[in-house]
């Protein structure tokens, strides 16, 4: 992947930007990976050298690992940080950095830090639950310790004190319980993830169509129907059905205007990718070229 | 990529300058010319070339202790140029007692290699990527392995030709490739054409497959 400089931004910034602080060592698939979509890995294998991404948008990323840096000096008692651990599994070294271990009686409480959004928080974030279960199932198979609980530490760097929205998190550090999965449902999960990046890695090679990535992976919004009004900019409501959003114009003598859902991860080129995936191109070519009902 | 006139050679100097990149295909780890274009070249270049298939006891082959080699002559501007090859299975073996398919297949591309005699896609043959005079794009070099692992990976791909003609579906494919992955990707680093040849025999034995089914 190329660092570009668009901004003029000091080079050590960019130096700083270019520099992994997180390296899987000498596994093949690191958790974070495992639980990426298979064909978003072998895209990034495939042209990582045509990749390119701006210092300016690795602020928060850079912010993220400045943190870990920051708290792997906090050595406090009955606290293990920032652990990489590995494991073989059907042949696979796989391997999973550890931001914290709660070391009780009981067994350990796994903690992960995440420098995030207040949104992000208010989400129910299926990636954060599969993420610290499988570090969970790792650390019980390396450690042979019982893990007892698992947590997000959130940091919100967007965090405001007037936001009175409902869930919406109550001080800028928050800490969130996560639900933990029985270790043999973890495992199974695990293997099938694997075999999943194993089987595209093998189709990658001979040619043939990668996994597609599923609706969830591709943060696919909602299509939404918004009720307008002549000489008005916002819409005066949206809505998720569109007989309700009809309803609604014909009393406010409006219109309604549809907001197709779309890829968000593949629009905003989050994956890094889009430009070269067949499935974007796909969804792209089969965008119509109105979306307004009248 | 050449500067032939036209786009047509009319010389073998001509011919050994054109580019035969866009009309070749792998397989097992050897590149192949398609005889069909390379005749169409070797008739704009000459439109009197003709090819003689050599026959030995009525049969379009030598007998080789029970494995046969073809013979093509290709005459074009005025000269005889003759070329052998044996008839070989998918792993580049030669055939015991081989039938009219294979006999057949071995016999246009024997063509093709006469016609390489001649100039036309010769590079090929010499292990080159492009014709001569033809700037080369700077390529990544493999990785240097010490002898005793090269050794153990010729081994590997030995292993890979004998047994996967036993996987009888595509599940035992993908299992065979997940259990060798580690292997794959050392080859792929190492030894880049030995390992188009194992994806090559992994595509040969799915299209099998595919055929049974």
């Amino acid at each position: 992947m190329k660092i570009t400089n668009k901004y003029g931004v000091p080079d050590n910034l960019v130096t700083l930007a270019s520099r992994e602080y997180y390296t899987k060592g000498k596994s093949q698939y690191s958790v974070t990976e495992l639980l990426s979509p298979p064909r978003i890995k072998r895209l990034r294998e495939k042209f990582n050298e045509n990749i390119e991404q701006d210092v300016s948008d690795m602020l928060w990323q850079m912010l993220g690992s400045a943190l870990h840096v920051v708290f792997e000096r906090s050595q406090t008692p009955g606290y293990v940080t920032e652990e990489r651990v590995f494991l073989e599994v059907d042949g696979v070294t796989l391997s999973g950095q550890i931001d914290v271990q709660q070391e009780t009686p009981e067994g350990i409480v796994l903690i992960d830090y995440k420098f995030t959004s207040a949104w992000a928080v208010m989400q129910d974030k299926v990636e954060w639950e599969e993420q610290l279960n499988v570090y969970a199932w790792l650390l019980q198979k390396v450690k042979g310790k019982p893990v007892i609980g698992l947590k997000i530490c959130a940091m919100i760097r967007d965090f405001s004190r007037h936001d009175q929205r409902e869930d919406y998190p109550d001080s800028p550090i928050h800490m969130m319980d996560i639900p933990l999965w029985d270790m043999e449902i973890t495992e199974r999960f695990v293997k099938e993830r694997l075999h999943q990046h194993q089987l595209s890695k093998m189709q990658m090679e001979l040619g043939e169509n990668l996994p597609q990535c599923s609706n969830a992976e591709r943060w696919m919004s909602e299509t939404v129907y918004a009720v307008k009004r002549e000489g008005r900019k916002t819409a005066i409501k949206l809505f998720t059905s569109i007989e309700e959003a009809q309803e609604r114009a014909v009393k406010e003598k409006g219109y309604v205007e549809t907001r197709l859902g779309e890829p968000r991860r593949c629009t905003g080129n989050f994956c890094g990718v889009a430009a070269h995936c067949d499935q974007y191109s796909e969804w792209l070519g089969n965008q119509p070229s109105g979306t307004a009902e009248a | 990529m050449t500067n032939i006139p036209n786009g047509w050679a009319t010389s073998p100097v001509e011919l050994l300058k054109l580019n035969v990149n866009e009309h070749t295909e792998k397989k097992a780890g050897l590149t192949y010319l398609s005889w069909a274009w390379a005749w169409q070249e070797a008739l704009k270049a000459d439109p009197t070339v003709n090819f003689m298939v050599h026959m030995f006891d009525g049969k379009p082959y030598m007998n080789i202790n029970g494995s046969g080699m073809v013979w093509v002559t290709v005459t074009m501007f005025g000269k005889a140029m003759t070329c052998f090859l044996p008839v070989m299975d998918y792993k580049n073996k030669c055939i015991a007692d081989p039938d009219a398919f294979e006999v057949n297949k071995t016999i246009m591309r024997c063509l093709t290699k006469a016609l390489a005699l001649h100039g036309l896609g010769l590079y090929i043959y010499s292990g080159e990527d492009l014709p001569e005079g033809a700037e080369k794009p700077p390529v990544a070099r493999p990785r240097e392995l010490p002898e005793a692992s090269v050794e153990s990976l010729n081994l590997f791909v030995e292993g890979i030709r004998e047994f996967i003609g036993h996987c009888s579906s595509d599940a035992d494919l993908v299992s065979f490739w997940k259990n060798n992955q580690t292997q794959l990707d050392e080859l792929k680093a190492a030894l880049p054409d030995s390992f188009a040849e194992v994806v090559d025999l992994f595509k040969q034995a799915k299209s099998a497959l595919k055929e049974k089914s």
